[in-house]
């Protein structure tokens, strides 16, 4: 075959399938309501836990610490998470530029999950203490409080990393890598 | 009333069966793209305000959808099952009637997912600059990858 003769054949394929656009609109329809649906409960939800989580401070007005804490993680980190699982694609752009933003959505997932588990998560911990009363103790100093503190948050911290590691390298890293690899193969000859 | 999305889809539908027919390798894969193509072009139409020919915006959103497809970004069986768990379209008829087709489709599978892109650009008879547009690339690129690309397709159909 010559490349005339490709292209007749590619050309000639009209084997497409028939589409019920009735039932497909309907459909499309259906499923864009539900997920509007979602995302305004996830966005009440995320407000609710936020508002809820300072209520204990009427009582404990030491967990305060702990509720910015919670306060912090719905603005800044679940919004990232569902960017991440967003049926994006509605943005115009090429498909290098596509691929770009897919990795750097991920790569920016990657890094806020790390900064809120090896980093909050630890602070949280004490803070939860601290809020209860625990450092209030007359017979012991809050230094001693704190020391106390630093071997099982050592281990916690190690758990964490090893679990949030295994985590990614199985849910995310291998799609993360075939996307490298597909802009790796964009790019392959550009000066 | 056609909406414009149908009308879309009407006047490209060849473009999404045969991206479908490339980056798939069975019947069920092929019904999940084109599904997922279709959700595409429906959520990114609404958007759309003629900045490009069409056919140049169906061809980035189709072949955004069938590289992520197979990096497997997302493929959660929930999500594809998101459009009431049906398949929408009726299956293709049989297209494989012809073998001269089905080698070159066969061929075409073998190559690299963005080599596939741009072979399938070629042979829909699009320019350097309109598949550099599309794949966001130099025109020079997409004419060296091109050379070699025709080389490799010819020797895989005179085997």
């Amino acid at each position: 075959m010559n490349e005339e003769e490709l292209k007749s054949l590619w050309q000639a394929d009209q084997a497409a399938p028939t589409i019920d656009f009735a039932k497909l609109q309907k459909s499309l329809s259906v499923w864009h309501d539900k997920l509007r649906r979602k995302v305004k409960i996830e966005i009440w939800l995320q407000g609710a836990t936020v508002v809820l989580t300072f209520i204990p401070v009427f009582f404990y007005p030491k967990l305060i610490f702990f509720a910015l804490f919670i306060a912090v993680l719905g603005v800044w980190y679940i919004p990232e998470l569902r960017k991440l699982y967003q049926r994006e694609n509605d943005k115009k752009g090429d498909v290098k530029n596509s691929l770009s933003m897919k990795i750097l959505t991920m790569q920016r997932y990657f890094r806020r999950t790390r900064i809120v588990m090896y980093v909050f998560t630890p602070l949280a911990i004490p803070a939860v203490f601290y809020g209860l009363g625990f450092f209030d103790k007359p017979s012991a100093t809050f230094s001693d409080l704190m020391f106390s503190l630093i071997k099982p948050l050592i281990i916690y911290e190690v758990l964490t990393i090893i679990a949030t590691e295994i985590y990614f390298a199985i849910l995310y890293t291998p799609a993360l890598n075939e996307l490298k690899n597909l802009l790796r193969q964009l790019d392959f000859n550009e000066n | 009333m056609e909406t414009d999305f149908e009308r879309i889809i009407k006047e490209n539908i060849g473009i999404l069966h045969k991206l479908c027919r490339v980056y798939t390798y069975n019947a069920g894969e092929y019904a999940e793209l084109f599904q997922e193509m279709l959700v595409q072009i429906w959520r990114a139409s609404e958007k759309f305000r003629g900045e490009a020919k069409i056919s140049t915006f169906v061809y980035q959103i189709c072949i955004n959808t069938a590289l992520s497809f197979r990096a497997k970004i997302g493929r959660s069986k929930k999500r594809f099952e998101s459009l009431d768990g049906k398949i929408l379209v009726q299956p293709a008829p049989d297209a494989e009637k012809d073998e001269r087709l089905q080698r070159l489709y066969a061929a075409i599978r073998e190559l690299k997912p963005v080599d596939r892109a741009i072979v399938s650009l070629y042979l829909d008879e699009k320019s350097y600059e309109e598949t550099a547009q599309i794949l966001g690339i130099s025109k020079t690129n997409v004419a060296t990858r091109l050379s070699r690309l025709k080389k490799q397709l010819m020797e895989k159909l005179t085997v």
